[in-house]
């Protein structure tokens, strides 16, 4: 190569773009050649410099399951926010779209035994983790929150949960128990003065007061069940159906415990981190089974 | 489970899935590392390099049924990652709350091991950081870019494929950007 390099020569040479044979002749020019052996050690250091500015710092740890599980909750959020205008307008690229995600979304066989040992494990987890704190703190405190939510009558504190859940299935029949109602009302006057005089009158309809976080979750649930809903029965084959709806009785219970010490302990970060993971993992399923439903949907 | 739930799996399954690009899952898998970095080295915080990876995948999510080549993950991930850490630079930067920042986690960051000197080399650190990242902002379109996807290690066809391009131009246009850096960075920082 007799003539100089250009800039762009000079840096693909740096770069180490160049053809073989381009190179040979860049560097034996470079030999010769003063001004290119100036520019080229310019560039060098102008590299190094911005390098040392931009530099991906291999140091900083990436934190993995942090993305994926708040990634996958945001995309079970998006998906909440689309599936409404995907039953609308049916059909709408729908396969293509499917297709690009299928491989995330697969219920494979493997992929449900390994679901099923993780939800086992969660579950335990939860549920140990709950025992702890139930028995570790006989949790006085927040009584009024509680109550408030209308869930709890404020005196049956420890072991409350099996009563816990008898109100809120009553709740969820419409039907208001008079006895946890009173209960209620006057524990809440006594602790929240003025404003607690409305409380009664729209805690009977109201379910537990939601968790910061908790609302996307339920959002998107919602509308994975809603997308199941529509695929009906012949989504899965009977014996899968089963292994689904076992799968899901077990998150289901994990959730309900989790939830239960999360609402007496509103400020404790791990009960409610296991609580969004529990969440996480009754999304994932049913992101499964929903892909499986549109599947069904399609097919037809 | 069963054989017939096995074979019931099996079929529900579409045959069209898997072709050369890759699924969500897999392209999370393969390349958040790299993403994540990416905007770490614009950033400089895990929090907010969390934000741009969430963001990008998002980004993903929606446009992965355009994106017919698995090979072309990569670059299309790297630019996007790039592109929204320097608008988040942008809009905290309008915020004004950046620089204060900097000051709060350069006394309370040494505080405990490093004492004055620590706090002082650490501080100097932050505002060099600071002053590149202004003069990177100045660098033009598609400079910049070909600067930073290079930085990530991206090759010149990648970088050509990524902002559309043509690859003989590319090193032309990470040595003007280069220039260009040095040239405004000089100005503002007063050093080298």
């Amino acid at each position: 190569m007799k003539r100089c390099l250009d800039e762009g020569l000079l840096q693909a040479y740096l770069d180490g773009e160049l053809s073989h044979e381009q190179m040979s002749e860049a560097a034996a020019h470079v030999a010769a050649c003063e001004a290119c052996a100036g520019a080229l050690a310019a560039a060098e250091g102008e590299t190094a410099f911005f390098a040392a500015a931009f530099a991906p710092d291999d140091a900083v740890s990436v934190p993995t399951e942090a993305l994926r599980s708040r990634i996958g909750a945001a995309v079970a959020q998006l998906e909440a926010g689309t599936e409404a205008n995907h039953a609308r307008t049916r059909g709408w690229n729908f396969g293509g779209f499917l297709a690009s995600l299928s491989g995330l979304l697969n219920f494979t066989p493997q992929s449900a035994a390994a679901f099923a040992g993780l939800l086992a494990v969660v579950a335990l987890a939860v549920i140990y983790f709950a025992v702890q704190r139930q028995t570790g703190k006989p949790s006085s405190f927040n009584r009024g929150e509680i109550a408030r939510a209308g869930n709890t009558p404020p005196v049956a504190i420890p072991g409350a949960g099996k009563q816990t859940d008898e109100v809120k299935n009553a709740n969820e029949d419409g039907t208001q128990p008079p006895k946890a109602g009173n209960v209620i009302s006057v524990s809440a006057r006594r602790s929240r003065g003025i404003r607690a005089e409305r409380k009664p009158v729209t805690l009977q309809t109201k379910g537990p007061e939601v968790l910061p976080g908790e609302k996307e979750y339920q959002t998107a649930i919602a509308s994975l069940e809603e997308t199941i809903k529509l695929g009906g029965d012949a989504t899965l084959r009977p014996a899968v159906r089963v292994e689904y709806e076992r799968d899901l009785a077990i998150l289901d219970s994990a959730i309900r415990e989790t939830r239960r010490v999360a609402a007496q302990n509103p400020k404790d970060k791990d009960v409610t981190g296991f609580l969004m993971s529990a969440y996480q993992s009754k999304v994932e399923l049913l992101t499964k089974v929903a892909d499986q439903a549109q599947v069904a949907a399609l097919g037809r | 489970m069963s054989e017939r739930a096995v074979e019931a799996l099996v079929d529900s399954v579409p045959e069209t899935v898997h072709t050369a690009a890759p699924s969500f899952d897999e392209a999370f898998t393969l390349h958040h590392r790299a993403v994540f970095r990416a905007a770490y080295s614009l950033v400089r915080d895990s929090g907010l390099a969390e934000d741009v990876t969430q963001e990008v995948f998002l980004k993903l999510y929606q446009h992965l049924g355009s994106l017919q080549n698995g090979e072309h993950v990569r670059p299309w991930l790297l630019r996007v990652a790039t592109n929204t850490a320097l608008n988040t630079i942008r809009s905290r930067s309008r915020t004004g709350t950046r620089e204060e920042e900097f000051v709060a986690a350069a006394t309370v960051g040494s505080g405990g091991g490093g004492g004055p000197v620590g706090v002082e080399a650490d501080y100097e650190r932050r505002t060099e950081i600071e002053e590149a990242r202004r003069a990177l902002e100045q660098v033009k379109e598609p400079m910049r870019s070909c600067l930073l996807l290079k930085q990530q290690g991206l090759s010149y066809r990648e970088i050509a494929r990524a902002l559309s391009l043509n690859e003989a131009n590319v090193g032309s246009l990470i040595a003007r950007g280069r220039k260009e850096f040095k040239r405004v960075y000089g100005k503002i920082g007063g050093r080298r």
